[in-house]
């Protein structure tokens, strides 16, 4: 499944250049010279455990700030933004997988994915936002778990409960991170593939960070984040993509 | 429901034992200060309102406050007497209209009020059921006295005995009621209303035995024509019934005879002007405004509520200690919730906004728990503080 529709023309969803991020001294760091992403393209992120995947995930997402460079979303490069303003761009534009989920246990998985529209009014009509819940709901086999607390669903189910949070606010940007990781095979596929139904339908772009070699063919970038060079999804052997170890 | 409404509601619900235990200390915390706030705001009203519906009182010198209290409010100590003559004298010219009201004894735990057909009157008292005591030995209930007791016209109550050692007082009287009062919400609801003879009668002023010349040898003292002296050993009626009525009778002149007050209902306020100013110079009567005395009480009630209030403004910088530290404890507890709204981006105002909203919940039904407890804790004092 490459790309539907990547526009290589249209001004980047994403734009890194020159990122340098590290946790400290002698700790991890994150070098990335420069990185493009455009309306619709979807690209994977592989790498060992450890090598700063999640790390990237949060930069692109403004969560954390580089310590040198630049990540620009739509043009405007997180760092210009005040806390309050990166908060605010994020919950509407950005879509967000997290790598442990992080739903909370004391809501329904209803409210778990309306959260955003619970706290934050101006992203639009509740009903609206439900409406579009119960349609992705049924994509992904929640219909009947939304009144449930995470306490109550397998790991599985709420892994499509943490999707459906990320795709409700209609994001213009998806970052998952191992999005299918605790999934069984089929199960694995369906999620995959709605996801990527609704990020061709919303024309958002995808950065999915994932272990899982075989789900590669459906993006049109797959980033070895060891090697630090992009590629084409598809690129002959002995790319450095194909030597990224398996999940630790 | 708004949104943050709805997820703190669903967060207070999820962990419902911390919920209601926070409540709880709450409801703790203000039960008190809410209590004693209510029972003196009730008890100032209910004692304003009634001192404002009694121009004037009159009694012998004195305490004021037990003479206001005993004959507003059939409370407190009982005053001096005052004649029932002196009482009347004071509307022997037409300027107010006085009532007399004896109440020394009680029936069944309430007091018996003893007073003339005026006193219904000027208090506005509707009869609910059957009739205001016409003969000696009636009565009339007041509501609540009815309801305690389990009372209706037809039944009778014994009034209760009194000091061991009141040698000059009579003996229990079975009162028939013929009577019960519409509900007013104040004092009289409580009293029971006979006539002031039968009130005498219950002082021991009166009483009834059979024909004296009838009388057994030993219960004569001595005899002389068709003068006999009965001993004290003569047997007295313990019911007063339309058979005995007759033998019942007073000793003495009827106006010598004590009452505990008297309520003066003046004419118009010239005539209480006069009254207030004739009596302002009398050593053997007093004539009270009862607004005054009452204010003059719950001046005293206001000082020691002060202490309440001191009490109660710790108890809320406690509370809201309490509650700071609560806060500063959940945001730790939560610190994994609070970073999952900062990473979708949910503003640091709406994420404040839902532990306000939470806190908020907890303090409304700590609050409204307070309140109902304390309204009832109130109830309960008031009804064991004023028998109310």
């Amino acid at each position: 499944m490459p790309d539907a529709a990547p526009r290589s023309d249209a001004p980047p969803a994403l734009e890194v250049t020159d990122l340098r991020f590290a946790y400290g001294p002698g700790a991890f760091e994150l070098d990335l010279p420069a990185w493009r992403l455009v309306p619709g393209e979807r690209a994977a992120c592989i790498g060992p455990s450890g090598c700063g995947k999640t790390t990237l995930l949060d930069l692109l997402a403004g969560i954390r700030l580089p310590d040198a460079g630049r990540v620009a979303f739509e043009g405007v490069a997180w760092s210009e933004l005040d806390e309050a303003a990166r908060r605010r761009r994020r919950l509407a534009r950005v879509g967000f997988v997290f790598q442990e989920l992080e739903l909370l246990e004391h809501l329904t998985a209803r409210d778990n994915a309306l959260v955003a529209h619970h706290l934050a009014p101006d992203l639009g009509p509740l009903a609206a936002a439900e409406a579009r819940l119960d349609e992705l709901a049924r994509g992904l086999g929640l219909e009947r778990l939304l009144d449930r607390r995470p306490g109550g669903l397998s790991r599985g189910e709420r892994q499509r409960v943490a999707l459906a949070r990320a795709l409700v606010t209609s994001p213009s940007l998806v970052l998952a991170d191992e999005p299918t990781g605790n999934l069984d095979p089929r199960a694995k596929r369906g999620a995959l593939e709605l996801l990527l139904a609704e990020v061709e339908r919303l024309g958002a772009a995808l950065v999915v960070v994932t272990h899982d070699h075989d789900l590669l063919d459906a993006f049109g970038t797959v980033f070895d984040l060891q090697q630090l060079a992009p590629r084409p999804s598809g690129a002959p052997s002995g790319t450095p993509a194909d030597e990224a170890e398996p999940p630790a | 429901m708004s949104g943050a409404l709805r997820l703190a509601w669903r967060y207070l619900a999820h962990h419902r034992g911390r919920s209601l235990l926070l409540v709880a200390c709450l409801a703790l915390a203000l039960l008190l200060p809410i209590a004693v706030q209510g029972l003196v705001r009730t008890f100032a009203t209910e004692l304003r309102a009634r001192a404002a519906a009694t121009p004037l009182v009159a009694g012998a010198p004195g305490s004021r406050y037990d003479l206001v209290l005993n004959a507003l409010y059939f409370r407190g100590r009982v005053p001096a007497p005052l004649t029932v003559g002196e009482a009347r004298a004071i509307g022997a010219d037409g300027l107010a209209t006085v009532v007399p009201v004896l109440h020394r004894r009680t029936a069944g735990g309430h007091p018996v009020v003893g007073t003339t057909p005026e006193y219904h009157e000027q208090r506005g008292l509707a009869v609910a059921q059957g009739t205001l005591p016409l003969v000696l030995g009636q009565a009339a209930l007041g509501a609540r006295t009815a309801t305690r007791l389990a009372l209706a016209p037809g039944d009778t109550l014994l009034t209760d005995q009194g000091s061991l050692y009141d040698l000059a007082a009579g003996y229990p009287l079975r009162l028939h009621v013929v009577g019960v009062l519409g509900e007013t919400g104040g004092p009289d609801d409580d009293a029971v209303f006979v006539d002031l003879k039968t009130a005498w009668i219950l002082e021991g002023l009166g009483h009834g035995h059979g024909d004296a010349g009838e009388q057994a040898p030993d219960r004569v003292l001595a005899r002389q024509g068709d003068e006999v002296t009965l001993g004290a050993a003569v047997v007295e009626y313990g019911e007063i019934t339309p058979e005995n009525l007759a033998g019942f009778h007073f000793h003495g002149d009827d106006d010598e005879h004590p009452v505990t007050g008297a309520l003066v209902f003046p004419r118009d306020d010239k005539a209480r002007t006069l009254l207030r100013g004739r009596y302002r110079v009398r050593s053997d009567v007093q004539l009270l405004v009862p607004a005054e005395v009452v204010e003059e009480v719950l001046g005293l009630v206001f000082r020691l509520k002060r202490f309440f209030d001191a009490n109660s403004v710790l108890v809320g910088v406690s509370a809201a200690l309490f509650l700071t530290v609560v806060l500063l404890l959940t945001v730790r507890v939560r610190r994994a919730e609070l970073e999952t709204y900062a990473r979708l981006g949910v503003a640091r105002a709406a994420v404040a906004r839902l532990l306000v909203v939470e806190l908020g919940l907890v303090v409304l039904a700590g609050a409204a728990t307070a309140a109902v407890l304390g309204a009832l804790v109130a109830a309960v004092l008031r009804r064991v503080l004023l028998g109310t």
